[in-house]
């Protein structure tokens, strides 16, 4: 007994003095402000991490005094934001997720970046969604492009001489292709959020013409089920006619597969759909252009918005030496130079560059580049507005939009329900 | 509280307490502590991230009973599922086991088969099925054109919950098979031989003989088939995302939608905690119920 209580005290005696060490270990590093600075970056979403790694490795060997430490997010970053936070273990700069950005800033967790160069070159689409009292708090380095993705051969092979630009046309279109054997909408049910997005992006165009509006929903003045939305439904109705009656048996990535296969001749989607459906098929020939959701094409516009983008966090290290910050701001104005987001784009193989819209990219697919277009044409328009009502709409819209295109419930609940999630959030 | 006695506590060897304190310490750190945690967020209107949350009283529970009718029909979808699942599973598990208590030399192999589903990961078993049930069954639909095919198996809001129910059933048969089993070999063999010299035999020897004894396994089985239901999350959610259209939108789903999707952590909390008062609920009386039948030793 008396050796294993010897032992005991000798074990526990050392548990102290290995904790003392690392404490004490942990205090030298936190007073050594003036030696090297250690960055701690999140490089990115996917497939933007080997560029940036690049970007990072290159910016060190220039800067000796800095070290950039790359933190692997997995591939869920809300998730990875969330264990950052509880554990206090935010990095310096992370690709923030828009949705995370009004919360991290009510916490002081996200510093603004309005100064840096690269915020003056932002366009409004990508900016608003991530401005707070006039700050800007992240730079998107990608557009997004939601709209009507089309194949034009299959367009043809129809006999449709001119895309549609209207609901009318639109189902006169799906009509031409139903009786050319050609599938009109490309299946994709499966998933949830895939399906929500069909009344988001079209709510999103009702709150930008009607100013104001989103805030009266806030304030529950205006209601969703109020008449200036009614039209949005209609659209819906189209598609659940003219998408196959087993298109809950295909996940996004199934239907963006069988659109590049050219087995579907449309796709209401972003142009995120193009990977996997180009992948089908190099040569795809799509095209993307606003959705013609309404009887007026006036209302119908190609929505734009920035991407995930990169912001500056209080670390746990700033908070206690914000000293650091200028050290942080330079890595960030390297990372965001026109040639670093260019070969961010070119490495992603997608758009890049929220910086860079009005620009035609001569090395990727042309429907990367019909943004630019209809930009110059002001046939555009952003999210802003739509992202002003609570998360909970987006649920909402998820499961309503879906039981309404398998039969389950009828359009007006949509609308409704969504209002519901609102109002039980507000 | 005759145990607080202080001559009650004499007894107790000083050591015990030794013992006992890592592991009340990692109770009070990882489960007693975020449990309250949880319960005061319940209270607030915590986002997930923001530090400076609210006290919001008790908003959130009267919001979620008053008028959160989602949160309320989800219930509905998991009664369906658990009463599916636990019937569904004990059944088919019970007649396995009894098929294999046999003593027949492919008895092990079978075991191993029927048990295998059970350690598959969720999100495997829920994506592989969601292929089956889905593209693949539309396929055997085209290529046979036989009727059972066609069935909208994951895209029908009226079957949905029945085919995520077959696929947990699937999944968890060698679970309650093994319980099962264990309790059969656990029959005395003379009882059943004193049986057996006095004319029983076949289903007779089952109902008055092998069940009594069996009573103790169906109310864990029972139990635990109707716990594993009431959390079942990972196989519905990768399988048919609570869809389609929240056809299988169980309890759980719709509290991670409404803490992860919408992200109101405080609300979300706030249901959770009425879903553990409904399962204690369930198993207090599940227990009494049940208790009753199992034999006194």
């Amino acid at each position: 007994m008396r050796k294993i209580r010897k032992a005991a005290a000798v074990f526990a005696a050392l548990c102290v003095a290995v904790s003392m060490q690392a404490f004490a270990e942990g205090k030298a590093d936190q007073g050594a402000a003036k030696g090297p600075v250690t960055i701690r970056f999140i490089g990115g979403y996917r497939d933007y991490v080997p560029a940036t790694t690049a970007i990072a490795a290159d910016y060190m060997a220039a800067n000796p005094n800095v070290k950039i430490e790359m933190v692997d997010a997995g591939t869920n970053l809300n998730e990875f934001f969330k264990v950052m936070l509880a554990g206090d273990q935010l990095v310096d700069i992370a690709h923030i997720p828009t949705t995370l950005v009004p919360s991290l800033v009510e916490s002081k967790k996200l510093l603004p970046v309005t100064k840096r160069p690269v915020a003056s070159r932002l366009l409004p689409f990508a900016k608003d969604p991530v401005t707070i009292g006039g700050e800007v708090y992240s730079i998107p380095l990608g557009v997004g492009a939601y709209g009507l993705v089309y194949n034009e051969d299959l367009f043809k092979a129809a006999g449709i001489k001119k895309v549609p630009v209207t609901r009318d046309e639109l189902a006169a279109a799906a009509e031409s292709l139903k009786r050319a054997g050609i599938v009109p909408f490309a299946p994709m049910l499966g998933e949830a959020w895939a399906n929500g997005q069909y009344i988001e992006y079209v709510l999103a165009q009702v709150l930008n013409d009607n100013p104001g509006l989103a805030d009266s929903i806030l304030s529950g003045k205006a209601k969703l089920t109020d008449p200036v939305f009614a039209e949005t439904t209609a659209y819906l109705d189209l598609i659940r006619k003219h998408v196959p009656s087993d298109a809950m048996n295909y996940k996004f990535s199934d239907g963006a597969a069988y659109f590049g296969a050219g087995k579907a001749a449309m796709a209401v989607h972003g142009d995120w759909i193009m990977p996997p459906a180009l992948k089908a098929n190099p040569a795809l020939p799509a095209r993307i252009a606003p959705i013609p959701w309404s009887n007026d094409p006036a209302k119908n516009k190609l929505i734009l918005f920035g991407n995930f983008g990169f912001g500056i966090l209080v670390s746990p290290a700033t908070a206690k030496d914000p000293s650091r910050i200028a050290e942080i701001e330079k890595f960030f104005d390297y990372l965001h130079t026109p040639e670093n987001i260019a070969r961010i784009a070119a490495a992603t193989g997608g758009p890049g560059g929220g910086t860079l819209a009005g620009t035609k990219f001569d090395k990727l697919h042309p429907i990367y580049s019909q943004p630019a277009d209809y930009n110059a044409a002001g046939k555009v328009a952003g999210m802003a507005q739509f992202w002003k009502l609570p998360n909970a709409k987006t649920a909402a819209a998820n499961t309503y939009v879906q039981g309404f295109m398998v039969g389950s419930n009828d359009a007006p609940r949509i609308l409704s329900e969504i209002q519901n999630a609102i109002d039980l959030a507000r | 509280m005759r145990w607080l006695k202080k001559s009650n506590v004499e007894r107790v060897d000083p050591g015990y307490f030794l013992f006992v304190a890592p592991l009340f310490a990692l109770f009070v750190a990882f489960f007693i502590f975020p449990a309250l945690r949880g319960l005061w967020l319940s209270f607030t209107d915590f986002d997930g991230i923001k530090s400076d949350y609210r006290f919001v009283g008790l908003d959130n529970y009267i919001r979620i009973i008053a008028r959160d009718k989602s949160y309320w029909a989800s219930y509905g979808n998991t009664i369906i599922f658990t009463l599916v699942f636990t019937l569904g599973v004990n059944a088919v598990a019970l007649t396995v086991a009894i098929l294999l208590d046999r003593g027949s030399r492919l008895d092990s192999v079978s075991r191993l088969f029927i048990f295998l589903p059970n350690v598959l990961n969720y999100v495997v078993i829920g994506t592989v099925w969601f292929f089956i049930l889905g593209k693949f069954s539309t396929y055997l639909a085209e290529l046979t054109g036989w009727g059972l095919f066609r069935i909208g198996w994951i895209s029908d809001p009226r079957i949905a919950i029945y085919s995520a129910a077959a696929v947990a059933i699937w999944n968890g048969t060698g679970w309650f098979m093994l319980i099962y089993l264990a309790a059969l070999q656990s029959i005395p063999g003379d009882v059943i031989e004193a049986a057996r010299v006095d004319g029983s035999a076949g289903l007779h020897t089952f109902y008055h003989i092998k069940l009594p004894f069996l009573w103790s396994a169906v109310s864990v089985s029972l139990f635990i088939g109707i716990t594993r239901a009431m959390k079942e999350f990972g196989l519905i959610y990768s399988m048919t995302g609570g869809g389609p259209g929240g056809a299988t939108q169980t309890v759980l789903i719709n509290i991670y939608d409404s803490s992860f999707s919408s992200m109101r952590y405080g609300y979300g909390i706030a249901k959770s905690m009425l879903l553990i008062l409904v399962l204690l609920t369930i198993g207090a009386l599940q227990m009494k119920l049940t208790g009753r039948k199992e034999i006194k030793e």
